[in-house]
C-alpha cells in the first residue's frame, strides 16, 4: 500500500529532543520523512503513530503556540485542540503538496492566532503593546546564549532583512498580528505593511533554502 | 487588483489577515497556480521560522488527556466546506481537487446500505448544477481501507473460515491492515449480495491504480456514490436516496463530456449502475430526470460534477 511506512531502524526521539538539524545548516530529511510516514498512519487512525508523532512534535508546537499566545495555561489548551486538529486532518495530509513540518505548523499557528485575536483583542488594539512585544523578540533572539543550529539558521536568515521586513514579519507570525494591525504598529500604510511582510518572506524562502 | 492580492501572498502565509480577506485570496490563489505556489513556498518558510524557536516540552499530564481524547474524536472524512479551515486548498486546487478520508465505518455502511440518511441542504441544487464543493472525491487507498473495515463484521466469520481453513493461522487485524486491498477484495467477494457483474467490476476498480470515489448531491435529494476508473474505463454508481419518481419518469446517468452519452437508467431508488465508457479528463458525471424509458439527450438535469 502507498501509504505503509518503511520500516524504521532510527530508534525513536525523546519528547525532549528538539527537531534540529543533526549538522549544517539544513533540516534533517530523514527526520522530516518519518514526521511524514507518522502522519500518514495518523491518518489511517492509528493512535500508537499519534502518539509518536505528539512526542516528536510537541515541544517544537508548544514553543510556537505559546510564543503567539503567551499565556500558559491558554497555551496548553490551545496546543491540545491543535493536536485533536492535526489527528482529525491527517487523513488529508499529501506530502506531494508540502512538508508534514510545514503542514503541522499550519495548524498550530493558525489555532494560535484565533486564539490572541478572540481572547486577547482589547489588549492587542494598543499599538504600544505590539511595540513591547517586538522589544521582547528582539531580546529573545539576542540573549539565547549557545543557540541551537535551527535557531542560528532562522536569526542569520533574519538578518538579512531589512528592519522593517523583520518587525513586519515578527509582529506578523510570532505575535500574532494582522497586517492591518502590523501597519498601524510600525506606523505604515497598509500596503506597504503587505509588501514588506511578502519581499521579506521572499528573501526568507531564498535563504532558508526552502523550495516550493 | 490582482498585483494588489499577490501582494498578500505574504501576509496569508503568515495567517495575518482577517477572514474576509483570507477568504478573498484563496479563490484568487485557486485561479492563480503562479501566486498559489508562491503563497505555498512562503507558508513552508512560515513553517522554517518555527525552527527557530527554543523547544519547550509540555506537561506530560496533557498527552494522557490527549491520547484519551482522540480515541473518542473520528477523523475527518469529506473536503473541507468551511472556507476558514481551506488553509491549503488554495495551493491544492492548482494540481486536482482531491482530499478526504472515507466516512467513518457508520457512514460507509449507511452508504452502502440504505444510501444517505440526510438529504443535502437547500442550496444542494446550486451546487451541484454549477460542480459544486458538496462532492467528494476520495482516493482509493483511504476507500479501501473503508470498505474493509465497514464490512469487516459481516465476513469476519467467512474470513476467519478461510484462512483457517487453508493453514495461514488466526487472521488478525494487523494482517488485514498489512494486506488490505486483497482483504477488501475477499471481503467483497464473499459477500452474498451483488451479482458476478458488480463483482468483477469491483475487482477490476479495486485493482487498477487510477480509481477514486466521489459522491455527487442531487437536487432533489439524495446522492450517488460513484466509483470510476479512466484507465478501466469503468464505473459502478450506487443511487442513494433519490426520492421516487412517478411511473411515467425514470431517473438517467450521463457522462458529459461536449455532449453527453446515455450510462444507463437508475428505475429504483437504491439500485446501481455499472458503465463501462470512455471517461476524458474533463468529462463529467450528469443525472437527469426523464420520460419512462430514457432519453437521447438530457432534459431535466438535476446533478452534474466533474469526474
Amino acid at each position: 500500500m502507498a501509504h505503509d511506512p518503511p520500516p524504521s531502524h532510527d530508534p525513536p526521539r525523546s519528547a525532549a529532543q528538539p527537531l534540529t538539524a543533526p549538522r549544517g545548516g539544513v533540516p534533517d530529511d530523514s527526520a522530516a520523512s518519518a514526521i511524514a510516514e507518522l502522519l500518514h498512519r495518523v491518518g489511517e487512525g492509528q493512535e500508537d503513530a499519534f502518539s509518536d508523532l505528539y512526542d516528536r512534535t510537541s515541544s517544537l508546537l508548544f514553543a510556537l503556540v505559546k510564543r503567539v499566545v503567551r499565556d500558559v495555561s491558554i497555551s496548553e489548551e490551545v496546543l491540545q485542540e491543535v493536536f485533536v486538529e492535526i489527528w482529525k486532518q491527517a487523513p488529508r495530509f499529501d506530502a506531494r503538496r508540502g512538508s508534514a513540518h510545514g503542514w503541522i505548523c499550519t495548524i498550530a499557528h493558525r489555532r494560535a492566532v484565533d486564539t490572541v485575536r478572540s481572547v486577547d483583542a482589547s489588549r492587542r488594539r494598543d499599538s504600544a503593546e505590539g511595540l513591547r512585544a517586538l522589544d521582547e523578540n528582539v531580546v529573545d533572539v539576542q540573549e539565547e546564549g549557545i543557540m541551537r543550529v535551527e535557531s542560528q539558521r532562522v536569526a542569520t536568515a533574519m538578518r538579512s532583512l531589512t528592519p522593517l521586513q523583520s518587525d513586519a514579519i515578527r509582529l506578523a507570525y510570532f505575535s500574532g498580528y494582522s497586517h492591518s494591525e502590523v501597519a498601524k504598529i510600525l506606523d505604515i500604510p497598509l500596503g506597504t505593511a503587505k509588501t514588506r511582510i511578502r519581499d521579506g518572506m521572499i528573501v526568507l524562502r531564498d535563504s532558508l533554502g526552502v523550495t516550493s | 487588483m490582482n498585483e494588489q492580492k499577490r501582494d498578500m501572498t505574504g501576509a496569508w502565509a503568515l495567517n495575518a489577515l482577517d477572514a474576509d480577506e483570507r477568504a478573498l485570496i484563496e479563490d484568487f490563489l485557486a485561479q492563480d497556480p503562479d501566486a498559489a505556489s508562491e503563497a505555498h513556498s512562503l507558508e513552508e518558510t512560515a513553517g522554517e521560522l518555527a525552527r527557530g524557536l527554543e523547544p519547550e516540552a509540555p506537561r506530560p499530564e496533557l498527552k494522557s488527556s490527549l491520547m484519551a481524547r482522540i480515541s473518542q474524536t473520528p477523523q475527518l472524512s469529506t473536503v473541507d466546506q468551511d472556507s476558514s479551515e481551506e488553509d491549503r486548498s488554495a495551493p491544492r486546487a492548482a494540481t486536482h481537487r482531491r482530499a478526504g478520508v472515507p466516512p467513518t465505518d457508520a457512514e460507509t455502511e449507511t452508504a452502502a446500505t440504505s444510501g444517505s440518511t440526510t438529504g443535502p441542504e437547500s442550496d444542494a441544487g446550486s451546487d451541484a448544477a454549477d460542480g459544486g464543493h458538496d462532492a467528494t472525491v476520495i482516493p482509493l487507498d483511504r476507500y479501501r481501507s473503508s470498505v474493509r473495515r465497514s464490512r469487516w463484521l459481516s465476513v469476519a466469520a467467512a474470513a476467519l473460515m478461510v484462512t483457517s481453513v487453508a493453514g495461514v493461522g488466526l487472521w488478525s487485524s494487523e494482517r488485514a491492515a498489512r494486506d488490505d486491498a486483497r482483504a477488501t477484495i475477499e471481503a467483497l467477494e464473499s459477500q452474498q449480495a451483488g451479482s458476478d457483474e458488480e463483482q468483477e467490476m469491483i475487482s477490476a476498480l479495486m485493482a487498477a491504480d487510477d480509481t477514486s470515489q466521489l459522491t455527487v448531491p442531487s437536487a432533489h435529494g439524495g446522492d450517488l456514490h460513484v466509483m470510476y476508473s479512466r484507465d478501466q474505463q469503468a464505473m459502478i454508481v450506487q443511487a442513494a436516496g433519490l426520492p421516487e419518481l412517478p411511473s411515467d419518469s425514470t431517473y438517467q446517468l450521463w457522462i458529459v463530456d461536449g455532449t453527453a452519452k446515455d450510462a444507463g437508467l437508475i428505475s429504483e431508488p437504491d439500485q446501481i449502475v455499472m458503465a463501462r465508457e470512455e471517461m476524458s479528463p474533463t468529462a463529467q458525471i450528469g443525472l437527469s430526470i426523464e420520460p419512462a424509458g430514457g432519453s437521447e439527450e438530457p432534459t431535466d438535469v438535476i446533478a452534474i460534477q466533474e469526474l
